[in-house]
């Protein structure tokens, strides 16, 4: 893979605020944007020591970065199984096996065939190991679209209205991935989730994916399906523990409230308006949204890594609520996903 | 007082036609609720019912109790439901009468789009607000 390959590859599914933090540590010259970088990296290309870095950060990326992410137990017997079926697990060839990390042209892309996932790589890593599923997912997101950016004409015609979205439809390449770790019995399915990817699109390729490991492994490794709900309280309740960004939450007065906080990362359970509040309620507050920053996941640096569960406010009306994913947003590495995988299954208590 | 009475009232009459642990799941919670802003009564879950009667929001004797506070005798709670209104991400409350008719009838209409709800029991929870009469008297004992 050139490094060329690598930084297309990156600039394709790497949130730009992430990207800067990776090629910093690596030792890439950065530009303003991405454009500029990648015309920088063309230009002066990347010290040789340097290749193999970038390439890995390409690779830990596409296993943790920008993901809808489900928990699964397993008893002591299936994990052992699990583990054994790795040994002998046989790659198959297919186009996207032939050349991973490395991803398809775009014409096969546009093409828009291989919508299953398919095996693409057997990884050892550090933390654990992963099956690697490639295939071509399409898309569907909305985007907000800038007066400033359309035709005089049209932006004319649309000047009364305060936000303009669009529904863009695209085909991009997906890495989906079984998540089997050296230690305890919880394994993970996680499925490519880029920004404005609709959520019921996500749950599509989340089954798609499941029902791909059960054939690929010719067993179901996936009857006992984690709920997270569990954990919003869990989470808001353990102040100190990471940043809360975003906090969604009823009262019993039968308000709705979202407040958010990523501006400067400050944590929505401590903030004064939050807290006083809440001192003026008699019942307690029932959150089903919560985003979740650890600081210090990164272990370096300042880590942005964030963890959504979004359930909805009707979830605080079941006694028997289940939310079955959540998402991981702006994680650089495998090292500050394990942070966040780690904090998670505390508060899950498996 | 005529505080003392209102609750009073509701009291005595849960002692005369209940019994048991179900007499005392009741009391415990008209006590609770009792103590409360009747403004922040209007969305009570079963979970916050759970919290206030120390039981588990899944518990039979809980829900027994809250089906006995919502009795035409002793009503100091009303039954309603949630509807999620997923596009809008918002709650719209929907009559207990409207939920048992849709469900007769297998046909919820979108209290906003007026249009029918395909698989509309997943966009529904029971909820619960207090009573006017019982809003009353809390109000009386502020007063």
């Amino acid at each position: 893979m050139s490094v060329a390959q690598a930084m297309t590859a990156l600039r394709n599914r790497m949130p730009w605020p992430v990207a800067q933090k990776v090629l910093k540590r690596i030792g890439v010259r950065r530009s303003r944007g991405w454009d500029n970088t990648l015309k920088a990296v063309n230009d002066a290309g990347v010290r040789p020591d340097r290749e193999d870095e970038l390439i890995r950060a390409l690779q830990e990326h596409l296993l943790c970065g920008e993901k809808l992410v489900q928990f699964y137990q397993l008893d002591d017997e299936m994990m052992n199984a699990l583990r054994y079926s790795l040994l002998l697990m046989e790659l198959p060839k297919n186009i996207f096996s032939a050349i991973y990390p490395m991803q398809v042209d775009a014409d096969e892309v546009r093409a828009g065939d291989h919508t299953r996932p398919v095996l693409a790589e057997v990884a050892r890593l550090p933390f654990g190991s992963a099956l690697i599923f490639a295939s071509i997912r399409h898309t569907t997101s909305r985007e907000s679209l800038g007066l400033g950016d359309l035709p005089a004409e049209a932006a004319e015609a649309l000047s009364g209205y305060a936000e303009v979205i669009g529904v863009r439809r695209q085909k991009l390449e997906a890495i989906d991935v079984l998540w089997i770790p050296d230690e305890g019995n919880t394994i993970e399915l996680r499925v490519d989730f880029p920004w404005g990817m609709l959520q019921e699109q996500g749950k599509v390729a989340l089954a798609n994916l499941a029902a791909a490991c059960i054939a690929t492994l010719g067993r179901d490794y996936l009857s006992n399906q984690v709920n997270l709900f569990p954990a919003i309280q869990s989470l808001y309740d353990k102040e100190g523990d990471g940043s809360m960004v975003e906090l969604g939450f009823m009262v019993s007065g039968s308000a709705q409230k979202l407040e958010k906080s990523r501006r400067d990362g400050h944590c929505c359970r401590t903030e004064a308006y939050h807290v006083g509040g809440k001192q003026a309620l008699a019942m307690p507050i029932q959150p089903y949204r919560v985003s979740v920053i650890w600081p210090e996941a990164d272990g370096e640096n300042e880590s942005r890594a964030e963890v959504s569960l979004n359930g909805t406010s009707l979830m605080t009306a079941d006694p028997e609520a289940f939310l079955g994913s959540m998402t991981v947003r702006n994680c650089a590495d495998l090292t500050e996903y394990q942070y966040l995988r780690e904090r998670m299954l505390e508060h899950l208590a498996v | 007082m005529p505080e003392a009475k209102g609750i009073q009232k509701i009291v005595d009459g849960l002692e005369r036609d209940l019994s048991g642990p179900l007499a005392e799941t009741c009391l415990l919670l008209v006590n609770r609720l009792s103590q409360m802003p009747a403004d922040q009564l209007r969305r009570l879950t079963f979970p916050l019912l759970g919290g206030l009667a120390e039981r588990e929001p899944q518990d039979a004797l809980l829900q027994s109790a809250v089906t006995a506070l919502t009795t035409v005798r002793h009503n100091p709670l009303v039954l309603y439901f949630i509807f999620l209104d997923v596009e809008d991400d918002r709650e719209i409350d929907v009559s207990a009468a409207e939920v048992m008719q849709s469900l007769k009838d297998g046909l919820f209409i979108h209290p906003r789009t007026g249009i029918p709800v395909a698989e509309f029991k997943a966009l529904l929870q029971p909820a619960y607000r207090i009573s006017p009469e019982f809003s009353s008297v809390l109000l009386d004992a502020r007063n």
